[in-house]
Protein backbone atom coordinates (compact mmCIF):
# COMPACT_ATOMS: atom_id res chain seq x y z
CA UNK A 1 0.00 0.00 0.00
CA UNK A 2 1.26 3.82 -0.58
CA UNK A 3 2.80 4.67 2.41
CA UNK A 4 0.88 8.32 2.53
CA UNK A 5 -2.25 6.04 2.41
CA UNK A 6 -1.16 3.91 5.25
CA UNK A 7 -0.62 6.91 7.25
CA UNK A 8 -3.93 8.42 6.49
CA UNK A 9 -5.79 5.45 7.58
CA UNK A 10 -3.78 5.29 10.44
CA UNK A 11 -4.92 8.95 11.57
CA UNK A 12 -7.82 9.71 9.84
CA UNK A 13 -6.10 12.62 8.52
CA UNK A 14 -3.71 14.06 6.10
CA UNK A 15 -1.07 17.01 6.73
CA UNK A 16 -1.44 19.68 5.00
CA UNK A 17 -0.85 18.60 1.56
CA UNK A 18 -0.59 21.62 -1.52
CA UNK A 19 -2.66 20.98 -4.24
CA UNK A 20 -0.57 21.26 -7.72
CA UNK A 21 -1.69 21.83 -11.38
CA UNK A 22 -0.58 19.73 -12.98
CA UNK A 23 -2.21 16.86 -10.91
CA UNK A 24 0.41 14.84 -9.02
CA UNK A 25 0.36 11.46 -7.64
CA UNK A 26 -0.07 11.64 -3.66
CA UNK A 27 -1.34 15.27 -3.41
CA UNK A 28 -4.66 16.39 -3.83
CA UNK A 29 -6.89 17.19 -7.41
CA UNK A 30 -7.38 20.43 -7.20
CA UNK A 31 -11.00 20.89 -7.00
CA UNK A 32 -11.62 23.63 -10.08
CA UNK A 33 -14.97 23.98 -11.50
CA UNK A 34 -15.85 23.03 -14.67
CA UNK A 35 -18.64 22.97 -16.76
CA UNK A 36 -20.34 19.47 -17.17
CA UNK A 37 -21.01 18.48 -20.35
CA UNK A 38 -24.63 18.45 -21.56
CA UNK A 39 -25.25 20.93 -18.22
CA UNK A 40 -27.09 23.77 -18.44
CA UNK A 41 -25.33 27.36 -18.97
CA UNK A 42 -23.10 28.41 -16.09
CA UNK A 43 -23.34 25.03 -14.37
CA UNK A 44 -20.31 23.86 -13.12
CA UNK A 45 -18.86 20.80 -10.90
CA UNK A 46 -16.19 19.69 -9.42
CA UNK A 47 -14.65 16.43 -8.25
CA UNK A 48 -16.02 16.83 -4.41
CA UNK A 49 -19.26 16.22 -6.16
CA UNK A 50 -18.36 12.53 -6.46
CA UNK A 51 -17.31 12.41 -2.01
CA UNK A 52 -17.05 9.01 -0.57
CA UNK A 53 -16.28 7.16 -3.96
CA UNK A 54 -13.03 6.22 -5.48
CA UNK A 55 -13.02 8.24 -8.73
CA UNK A 56 -10.88 7.02 -11.91
CA UNK A 57 -10.74 10.29 -13.96
CA UNK A 58 -9.95 9.85 -17.48
CA UNK A 59 -8.77 12.44 -20.03
CA UNK A 60 -9.19 12.24 -23.80
CA UNK A 61 -10.35 13.55 -26.50
CA UNK A 62 -12.83 12.75 -29.30
CA UNK A 63 -10.07 14.08 -32.32
CA UNK B 1 -12.53 -3.42 -23.87
CA UNK B 2 -11.07 -1.13 -21.63
CA UNK B 3 -14.42 0.62 -20.77
CA UNK B 4 -16.25 -2.59 -20.38
CA UNK B 5 -14.21 -3.91 -17.67
CA UNK B 6 -14.59 -0.50 -15.70
CA UNK B 7 -18.08 0.32 -16.32
CA UNK B 8 -19.04 -3.16 -14.43
CA UNK B 9 -17.02 -1.88 -11.65
CA UNK B 10 -18.82 1.36 -11.71
CA UNK B 11 -22.40 -0.58 -12.12
CA UNK B 12 -21.57 -2.11 -8.98
CA UNK B 13 -20.93 1.16 -7.40
CA UNK B 14 -17.39 0.12 -7.23
CA UNK B 15 -15.93 2.83 -8.54
CA UNK B 16 -16.75 6.24 -10.38
CA UNK B 17 -15.57 6.77 -13.95
CA UNK B 18 -15.54 10.63 -14.47
CA UNK B 19 -14.41 12.06 -18.29
CA UNK B 20 -12.04 15.12 -18.60
CA UNK B 21 -11.83 16.95 -22.03
CA UNK B 22 -9.89 19.99 -23.46
CA UNK B 23 -11.89 20.33 -26.44
CA UNK B 24 -13.35 23.96 -27.61
CA UNK B 25 -16.47 22.58 -28.98
CA UNK B 26 -17.40 20.05 -25.92
CA UNK B 27 -20.96 18.82 -27.50
CA UNK B 28 -18.64 16.81 -30.44
CA UNK B 29 -17.70 15.09 -27.50
CA UNK B 30 -21.10 13.80 -26.42
CA UNK B 31 -21.74 13.00 -30.08
CA UNK B 32 -18.81 10.46 -29.63
CA UNK B 33 -20.53 9.58 -26.38
CA UNK B 34 -23.43 8.55 -27.80
CA UNK B 35 -22.06 6.73 -31.05
CA UNK B 36 -19.56 4.55 -28.87
CA UNK B 37 -21.80 4.42 -25.84
CA UNK B 38 -19.52 5.90 -23.31
CA UNK B 39 -21.77 6.15 -19.96
CA UNK B 40 -19.83 8.60 -17.27
CA UNK B 41 -20.06 12.24 -16.95
CA UNK B 42 -17.32 14.73 -18.90
CA UNK B 43 -15.91 17.70 -16.86
CA UNK B 44 -15.14 20.20 -19.75
CA UNK B 45 -11.31 21.98 -19.30
CA UNK B 46 -11.53 23.98 -22.59
CA UNK B 47 -8.71 26.62 -21.52
CA UNK B 48 -6.84 23.62 -19.84
CA UNK B 49 -6.45 25.34 -16.30
CA UNK B 50 -5.46 21.43 -15.66
CA UNK B 51 -2.87 21.94 -17.70
CA UNK B 52 -2.51 18.69 -18.88
CA UNK B 53 0.58 18.22 -21.36
CA UNK B 54 -0.76 15.43 -23.34
CA UNK B 55 -3.91 12.93 -24.11
CA UNK B 56 -4.77 10.10 -23.06
CA UNK B 57 -4.48 10.68 -19.09
CA UNK B 58 -5.96 8.77 -16.16
CA UNK B 59 -5.86 9.83 -12.71
CA UNK B 60 -7.26 7.47 -9.86
CA UNK B 61 -8.31 8.94 -6.52
CA UNK B 62 -9.11 7.74 -3.26
CA UNK B 63 -12.51 10.11 -1.59
CA UNK B 64 -12.74 12.23 -4.64
CA UNK B 65 -9.38 14.02 -3.52
CA UNK B 66 -6.49 12.29 -2.91
CA UNK B 67 -4.33 11.17 -6.26
CA UNK B 68 -3.37 7.75 -5.59
CA UNK B 69 -2.10 6.78 -8.58
CA UNK B 70 -1.83 8.31 -12.17
CA UNK B 71 -2.13 6.09 -15.40
CA UNK B 72 -3.15 2.75 -13.52
CA UNK B 73 -3.18 0.03 -15.33
CA UNK B 74 -6.37 -2.60 -15.26
CA UNK B 75 -5.04 -5.07 -13.36
CA UNK B 76 -4.33 -2.20 -10.34
CA UNK B 77 -7.45 -0.99 -10.67
CA UNK B 78 -9.51 -4.53 -10.52
CA UNK B 79 -7.02 -5.30 -7.89
CA UNK B 80 -5.07 -3.11 -5.31
CA UNK B 81 -7.68 0.18 -6.02
CA UNK B 82 -10.95 -1.43 -4.82
CA UNK B 83 -9.19 -3.72 -1.82
CA UNK B 84 -7.97 -0.31 -0.68
CA UNK B 85 -10.18 0.74 2.39
CA UNK B 86 -10.40 4.61 2.53
CA UNK B 87 -11.76 5.81 5.94
CA UNK B 88 -12.82 9.28 5.75
CA UNK B 89 -9.68 11.48 5.22
CA UNK B 90 -9.69 15.01 5.90
CA UNK B 91 -7.72 16.35 3.75
CA UNK B 92 -7.24 20.21 3.19
CA UNK B 93 -7.79 20.75 -0.02
CA UNK B 94 -9.65 23.86 -0.24
CA UNK B 95 -11.41 25.04 -3.65
CA UNK B 96 -8.89 27.40 -5.64
CA UNK B 97 -9.60 31.34 -6.17
CA UNK B 98 -10.50 31.34 -9.87
CA UNK B 99 -9.81 34.58 -11.57
CA UNK B 100 -12.38 36.89 -12.44
CA UNK B 101 -11.66 35.91 -16.49
CA UNK B 102 -12.40 32.14 -15.46
CA UNK B 103 -15.26 33.09 -13.59
CA UNK B 104 -16.76 35.13 -17.05
CA UNK B 105 -15.68 31.82 -18.80
CA UNK B 106 -17.74 29.50 -16.68
CA UNK B 107 -20.66 31.63 -16.95
CA UNK B 108 -20.46 32.11 -20.65
CA UNK B 109 -20.16 35.50 -20.28
CA UNK B 110 -17.80 35.64 -23.80
CA UNK B 111 -17.21 39.64 -23.92
CA UNK B 112 -16.60 39.97 -20.15
CA UNK B 113 -14.27 37.49 -20.63
CA UNK B 114 -12.25 38.29 -23.59
CA UNK B 115 -11.89 41.95 -21.33
CA UNK B 116 -10.42 40.37 -18.42
CA UNK B 117 -8.31 37.50 -19.82
CA UNK B 118 -6.68 40.66 -22.03
CA UNK B 119 -5.63 42.31 -19.01
CA UNK B 120 -4.14 38.88 -17.88
CA UNK B 121 -2.29 38.96 -21.48
CA UNK B 122 -0.56 42.69 -20.45
CA UNK B 123 -0.27 41.67 -17.35
CA UNK B 124 1.66 38.01 -18.16
CA UNK B 125 4.21 40.63 -20.87
CA UNK B 126 5.23 42.09 -17.64
CA UNK B 127 5.13 39.59 -15.23
CA UNK B 128 6.20 36.66 -17.11
CA UNK B 129 6.57 37.20 -21.07
CA UNK B 130 7.03 33.44 -21.78
CA UNK B 131 3.99 32.48 -20.65
CA UNK B 132 1.86 30.75 -23.18
CA UNK B 133 -1.49 30.04 -21.13
CA UNK B 134 -2.91 33.59 -20.73
CA UNK B 135 -2.98 34.12 -24.96
CA UNK B 136 -3.93 30.82 -25.17
CA UNK B 137 -7.28 31.31 -23.11
CA UNK B 138 -7.86 34.44 -24.34
CA UNK B 139 -7.66 32.74 -27.96
CA UNK B 140 -10.56 30.31 -26.19
CA UNK B 141 -12.58 33.16 -25.49
CA UNK B 142 -12.27 34.63 -28.62
CA UNK B 143 -13.70 31.72 -30.66
CA UNK B 144 -16.17 30.66 -28.33
CA UNK B 145 -17.72 34.65 -28.72
CA UNK B 146 -17.03 33.64 -32.47
CA UNK B 147 -19.48 30.56 -32.04
CA UNK B 148 -22.40 32.33 -29.91
CA UNK B 149 -24.81 35.19 -30.66
CA UNK B 150 -22.82 37.95 -29.39
CA UNK B 151 -20.18 37.35 -31.95
CA UNK B 152 -18.05 40.20 -33.47
CA UNK B 153 -16.42 40.52 -37.08
CA UNK B 154 -12.87 39.43 -36.29
CA UNK B 155 -12.77 37.32 -32.96
CA UNK B 156 -11.80 34.18 -35.33
CA UNK B 157 -8.65 35.31 -36.42
CA UNK B 158 -8.19 36.90 -32.39
CA UNK B 159 -8.41 33.59 -31.50
CA UNK B 160 -5.95 32.08 -33.81
CA UNK B 161 -3.72 34.60 -33.59
CA UNK B 162 -3.68 34.26 -30.14
CA UNK B 163 -3.07 30.55 -29.78
CA UNK B 164 -0.07 31.11 -32.86
CA UNK B 165 1.15 33.08 -29.94
CA UNK B 166 0.87 30.65 -27.31
CA UNK B 167 2.74 28.00 -29.40
CA UNK B 168 5.62 30.51 -29.86
CA UNK B 169 5.54 31.06 -26.47
CA UNK B 170 5.62 27.19 -25.17
CA UNK B 171 5.97 24.78 -28.23
CA UNK B 172 6.01 21.53 -26.49
CA UNK B 173 2.59 22.24 -25.63
CA UNK B 174 0.52 19.70 -26.85
CA UNK B 175 -2.99 21.33 -25.91
CA UNK B 176 -1.81 24.15 -27.61
CA UNK B 177 -1.02 22.76 -30.72
CA UNK B 178 -4.00 20.56 -31.21
CA UNK B 179 -5.95 23.74 -31.25
CA UNK B 180 -4.17 25.57 -33.72
CA UNK B 181 -4.05 22.43 -35.76
CA UNK B 182 -7.98 22.03 -35.76
CA UNK B 183 -8.13 24.83 -37.60
CA UNK B 184 -4.80 25.12 -39.63
CA UNK B 185 -3.66 24.09 -42.64
CA UNK B 186 -3.20 20.12 -43.38
CA UNK B 187 0.62 20.23 -43.64
CA UNK B 188 -0.10 20.65 -39.80
CA UNK B 189 -2.31 18.07 -39.60
CA UNK B 190 -0.94 14.94 -37.42
CA UNK B 191 -4.84 12.90 -38.44
CA UNK B 192 -8.17 14.54 -39.69
CA UNK B 193 -9.71 15.44 -36.58
CA UNK B 194 -13.13 15.00 -36.76
CA UNK B 195 -14.35 12.95 -39.99
CA UNK B 196 -15.64 10.12 -37.60
CA UNK B 197 -19.06 12.45 -37.33
CA UNK B 198 -20.48 11.49 -40.08
CA UNK B 199 -20.31 7.73 -39.60
CA UNK B 200 -21.09 8.18 -35.98
CA UNK B 201 -24.67 10.28 -36.99
CA UNK B 202 -25.31 7.34 -39.73
CA UNK B 203 -24.53 4.68 -36.88
CA UNK B 204 -26.65 6.39 -34.53
CA UNK B 205 -29.29 6.52 -37.00
CA UNK B 206 -29.32 3.42 -37.71
CA UNK B 207 -29.78 1.61 -34.28
CA UNK B 208 -32.53 4.16 -33.54
CA UNK B 209 -31.19 6.47 -30.83
CA UNK B 210 -31.54 10.04 -31.34
CA UNK B 211 -28.43 12.03 -32.51
CA UNK B 212 -27.35 14.73 -30.52
CA UNK B 213 -27.23 17.94 -32.56
CA UNK B 214 -24.05 19.92 -32.97
CA UNK B 215 -24.01 23.60 -31.78
CA UNK B 216 -20.66 24.02 -34.53
CA UNK B 217 -20.71 21.58 -37.55
CA UNK B 218 -17.26 21.09 -38.44
CA UNK B 219 -15.99 21.84 -41.32
CA UNK B 220 -12.81 22.24 -44.00
CA UNK B 221 -9.89 22.02 -42.32
CA UNK B 222 -11.77 20.30 -39.45
CA UNK B 223 -12.23 17.37 -41.48
CA UNK B 224 -9.21 17.47 -43.71
CA UNK B 225 -6.68 14.75 -43.67
CA UNK B 226 -3.18 15.27 -43.24
CA UNK B 227 -0.86 16.06 -46.20
CA UNK B 228 2.65 16.58 -46.46
CA UNK B 229 2.81 17.51 -49.60
CA UNK B 230 3.34 21.65 -50.81
CA UNK B 231 0.24 23.05 -52.37
CA UNK B 232 0.47 23.08 -56.49
CA UNK B 233 -1.14 25.12 -58.59
CA UNK B 234 -3.32 23.11 -60.95
CA UNK B 235 -2.76 23.04 -64.93
CA UNK B 236 -6.60 23.04 -65.86
CA UNK B 237 -6.79 26.29 -66.93
CA UNK B 238 -9.64 28.37 -64.88
CA UNK B 239 -11.82 30.94 -66.85
CA UNK B 240 -12.17 34.14 -64.63
CA UNK B 241 -15.64 34.88 -64.71
CA UNK B 242 -15.31 38.67 -64.33
CA UNK B 243 -12.46 39.66 -65.87
CA UNK B 244 -13.54 43.62 -66.85
CA UNK B 245 -14.98 43.96 -63.59
CA UNK B 246 -18.63 44.28 -65.63
CA UNK B 247 -20.44 42.61 -62.79
CA UNK B 248 -21.76 45.28 -60.04
CA UNK B 249 -19.80 46.23 -57.32
CA UNK B 250 -22.00 45.53 -53.85
CA UNK B 251 -21.97 49.01 -52.71
CA UNK B 252 -24.53 48.29 -50.24
CA UNK B 253 -23.15 45.84 -48.70
CA UNK B 254 -25.59 42.52 -49.35
CA UNK B 255 -23.13 40.50 -48.22
CA UNK B 256 -20.85 40.89 -45.07
CA UNK B 257 -17.14 38.54 -46.04
CA UNK B 258 -15.13 37.80 -42.83
CA UNK B 259 -11.62 36.22 -43.38
CA UNK B 260 -9.70 34.02 -41.60
CA UNK B 261 -5.95 32.83 -41.57
CA UNK B 262 -4.41 29.69 -39.59
CA UNK B 263 -2.01 30.16 -38.83
CA UNK B 264 -0.99 33.73 -37.91
CA UNK B 265 0.82 34.78 -38.58
CA UNK B 266 2.20 31.99 -41.20
CA UNK B 267 5.82 30.44 -41.84
CA UNK B 268 7.45 31.12 -45.05
CA UNK B 269 7.58 28.01 -47.17
CA UNK B 270 4.56 26.61 -45.21
CA UNK B 271 0.55 26.77 -45.85
CA UNK B 272 -2.16 28.40 -44.24
CA UNK B 273 -5.75 27.33 -44.23
CA UNK B 274 -8.19 30.46 -45.02
CA UNK B 275 -12.03 30.29 -43.75
CA UNK B 276 -13.97 32.79 -45.34
CA UNK B 277 -17.31 33.36 -44.20
CA UNK B 278 -20.64 35.14 -46.54
CA UNK B 279 -22.92 36.28 -43.90
CA UNK B 280 -26.04 37.86 -45.44
CA UNK B 281 -26.39 41.28 -44.24
CA UNK B 282 -29.79 40.92 -41.82
CA UNK B 283 -29.89 44.70 -41.69
CA UNK B 284 -30.87 44.81 -45.72
CA UNK B 285 -32.79 41.53 -45.09
CA UNK B 286 -30.49 39.97 -47.70
CA UNK B 287 -31.08 36.82 -49.21
CA UNK B 288 -29.69 34.47 -51.20
CA UNK B 289 -31.74 33.59 -54.63
CA UNK B 290 -30.20 30.21 -55.45
CA UNK B 291 -31.35 30.46 -59.29
CA UNK B 292 -29.23 32.81 -59.78
CA UNK B 293 -26.41 30.21 -59.60
CA UNK B 294 -23.71 29.44 -56.69
CA UNK B 295 -21.49 31.98 -54.99
CA UNK B 296 -18.42 32.11 -57.04
CA UNK B 297 -15.12 32.90 -55.33
CA UNK B 298 -12.23 33.70 -57.84
CA UNK B 299 -8.14 34.31 -56.50
CA UNK B 300 -5.71 35.96 -58.50
CA UNK B 301 -2.56 34.30 -58.52
CA UNK B 302 0.54 36.49 -57.91
CA UNK B 303 4.26 36.18 -56.57
CA UNK B 304 5.09 34.33 -53.26
CA UNK B 305 2.66 32.40 -53.10
CA UNK B 306 0.36 29.09 -54.61
CA UNK B 307 -3.17 28.53 -55.59
CA UNK B 308 -4.50 24.96 -56.25
CA UNK B 309 -7.41 26.14 -57.87
CA UNK B 310 -8.73 29.86 -58.51
CA UNK B 311 -12.03 29.42 -59.20
CA UNK B 312 -14.17 28.12 -56.39
CA UNK B 313 -18.01 27.04 -56.38
CA UNK B 314 -20.43 27.22 -53.34
CA UNK B 315 -22.49 24.04 -53.41
CA UNK B 316 -26.14 25.30 -53.25
CA UNK B 317 -28.96 24.37 -50.88
CA UNK B 318 -32.49 22.79 -52.38
CA UNK B 319 -34.40 25.58 -51.63
CA UNK B 320 -34.96 28.81 -53.93
CA UNK B 321 -33.98 31.07 -51.52
CA UNK B 322 -32.22 30.70 -48.28
CA UNK B 323 -30.37 32.90 -46.10
CA UNK B 324 -27.43 30.83 -44.25
CA UNK B 325 -24.00 31.97 -43.64
CA UNK B 326 -21.73 30.21 -46.67
CA UNK B 327 -18.79 29.28 -45.29
CA UNK B 328 -15.79 28.67 -47.72
CA UNK B 329 -12.36 26.84 -46.77
CA UNK B 330 -9.22 26.27 -48.45
CA UNK B 331 -5.25 26.22 -48.56
CA UNK B 332 -2.71 28.75 -49.76
CA UNK B 333 1.33 27.78 -50.10
CA UNK B 334 3.77 30.02 -49.28
CA UNK B 335 7.20 30.28 -51.08
CA UNK B 336 10.53 30.83 -48.87
CA UNK B 337 11.80 33.24 -47.82
CA UNK B 338 14.55 34.71 -45.21
CA UNK B 339 13.00 37.86 -43.72
CA UNK B 340 9.52 38.16 -42.48
CA UNK B 341 7.32 39.88 -44.42
CA UNK B 342 3.34 39.82 -45.54
CA UNK B 343 1.24 38.44 -48.81
CA UNK B 344 -1.78 39.61 -50.28
CA UNK B 345 -3.78 37.51 -51.83
CA UNK B 346 -6.31 39.48 -53.84
CA UNK B 347 -9.88 38.39 -55.49
CA UNK B 348 -13.83 38.28 -55.22
CA UNK B 349 -17.14 37.07 -54.84
CA UNK B 350 -19.95 37.01 -56.96
CA UNK B 351 -23.39 36.19 -55.82
CA UNK B 352 -26.99 36.66 -56.69
CA UNK B 353 -28.86 38.26 -53.40
CA UNK B 354 -32.27 39.70 -52.73
CA UNK B 355 -32.92 42.79 -50.42
CA UNK B 356 -36.24 42.46 -48.48
CA UNK B 357 -37.54 45.59 -48.80
CA UNK B 358 -37.23 46.80 -51.87
CA UNK B 359 -37.91 43.19 -53.89
CA UNK B 360 -34.91 44.03 -55.71
CA UNK B 361 -32.82 40.81 -57.03
CA UNK B 362 -29.17 41.75 -58.71
CA UNK B 363 -26.12 40.09 -59.13
CA UNK B 364 -23.42 41.52 -56.92
CA UNK B 365 -19.71 41.58 -56.88
CA UNK B 366 -17.10 42.48 -53.87
CA UNK B 367 -13.38 42.56 -53.88
CA UNK B 368 -11.49 41.41 -50.93
CA UNK B 369 -7.46 41.00 -49.94
CA UNK B 370 -6.64 37.85 -47.90
CA UNK B 371 -2.96 39.51 -45.68
CA UNK B 372 -1.16 37.04 -44.55
CA UNK B 373 1.74 38.19 -42.31
CA UNK B 374 4.32 35.19 -42.27
CA UNK B 375 7.97 34.61 -40.69
CA UNK B 376 10.76 33.87 -42.12
CA UNK B 377 11.30 30.32 -43.25
CA UNK B 378 12.85 27.84 -40.48
CA UNK B 379 16.62 26.75 -41.27
CA UNK B 380 16.77 23.59 -43.21
CA UNK B 381 18.22 20.55 -41.88
CA UNK B 382 21.47 19.60 -43.78
CA UNK B 383 21.70 16.65 -45.42
CA UNK B 384 24.39 14.07 -44.72
CA UNK B 385 25.85 16.37 -41.93
CA UNK B 386 26.61 15.54 -38.58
Amino acid sequence: MNPLLALASSFLVLPLMAQQIPPKKDKPFPLLRFPVLGGKKGETKTLGDWKGKNVLLIQFASW
Amino acid sequence: MWYQNLKELQDEGKIQIVGLIQEQHPDRCRLFMEWKKLEFPILVDSLNRLEVTGIPMMWALADQSLVIETRPKLDWIQGEFLEMAYPAMIIDNPAPKESRAVQHYLKEEWTQAIAAFSLEVNAASVQDPEDGRPFFRLGCAYRARHDSEDRKAGDFQRAIENWTRAIALDPGNYIFHRRLQQYGPRLMKPYPFYNWVAQARREIQERGDKVPALRVEPRGSELADRSRKAIEASKDQEANPDPKKNMPQDEKGYIQIDTVVAPYPARAGGSVAVHMDFRPNKKLGTTWDNEGGPLLIWLERGEGFTLAKQLWKSPLPGAASSSEDRVHDFEIGLADAKIHGKRTVKGYAIYFVCEKDSGLCTFARQDFEIEIPYLQARPRRSKGGR
